[in-house]
């Protein structure tokens, strides 16, 4: 009977922690976590905030997954924000923009204006893209693949 | 022929960092408080870059391109250390320019050899028209 309880409970977190909030998961891992549902513990669960303490040390190994994205660091979510960094971008017109067109042979932008672009897309996510890497990256579709693999280096989840 | 097309591969790897690291010093450019608005200062190196940049980009000769990127990098670390973007205004020679009383032929070949080699693209010839 017990064991049951612990593997529902855990199991029910897991999916919990699919969830787009942590806000989400805390509240209902209050209600429905019993409070030896938890395997690893033995130690007192104080109920003062009504949540276990036990539950926020579990919870973190998954909160910077609920988090990324929240945040809006799953593969759509970068797309969406790649294409419209790239459409505000005054010297590419919006009809010819695909995912897969390449910046300088089909949009006509220049060397001078892909450095732009990149500068752009670096200001939008936070982080500094090297030369090396960023004279490869000619397509949308190239640097929604780069920026999703630089999330997973981080302990992103890129879904 | 492989070795200038590929010390102008090179050289073109290095025109662009050198843009990007021009752009990278407008987003956190300082700026002086009290005397200059860090705003302004940081539209004025990019449009200043955008606009030198693009005026020389279809050079070809490498030596001249090696002396653009000479002034490039000259500006960049004049900028860096006195925290001014602008250019230093130059001192002309006395007696360079033409006086109502006293015409001058070599007026503007004076100017031009007046100013140094960070200014480059400013000397005659090579005026840049700011849009």
């Amino acid at each position: 009977m017990l064991g049951i309880c612990r593997t529902k409970a855990s199991l029910t977190l897991q999916r919990l922690a699919k969830l787009n909030s942590f806000r989400a998961l805390s509240s209902l891992g209050f209600t429905v976590m019993p409070k030896f549902a938890l395997p690893s513990s033995n130690k007192h669960i104080s109920t003062l905030s009504g949540i276990s303490q036990h539950a926020i040390q579990r919870c973190s190994q998954w909160r910077c997954y609920a988090s990324a994205s929240s945040a809006g660091l799953s593969q759509d979510k970068i797309t969406e924000r790649v294409m419209t960094v790239i459409k505000l971008f005054e010297k590419i017109s919006a009809e010819k923009l695909t995912i897969e067109s390449h910046f300088m042979k089909e949009l006509g932008l220049d060397s001078l204006d892909h450095v732009e672009l990149l500068m752009a897309i670096e200001d939008e996510f936070g982080f500094e893209i090297p030369d090396q890497d960023a004279e490869k990256l000619n397509k949308p579709s190239d640097i929604i693949k780069y920026l999703c693999e630089k999330m997973e280096d981080r302990q992103y989840v890129c879904m | 022929m492989s070795a200038s097309a590929a010390s102008l591969s090179s050289q073109r790897q290095r025109v662009l960092s050198l843009y990007r690291q021009i752009l990278r010093l407008a987003r956190q450019w300082p700026g002086r408080p009290g005397v200059a608005d860090p705003a302004t200062e940081a539209a004025y190196i990019r449009t200043e870059a955008g606009t030198l940049f693009r005026q020389h980009k279809s050079l070809s000769d490498p030596v001249v391109i090696e002396s653009h990127i000479a002034e490039a990098e000259s500006r960049i670390n004049l900028a860096l250390h006195y925290n001014i973007p602008y250019p230093r205004m130059p001192n002309l020679p006395p007696g360079c320019l033409a006086t109502p009383g006293q015409p001058k032929r070599r007026t503007a070949r004076g100017m031009d050899d007046a100013l140094p080699a960070y200014m480059k693209s400013y000397k005659s010839g090579y005026a840049p028209k700011i849009k």
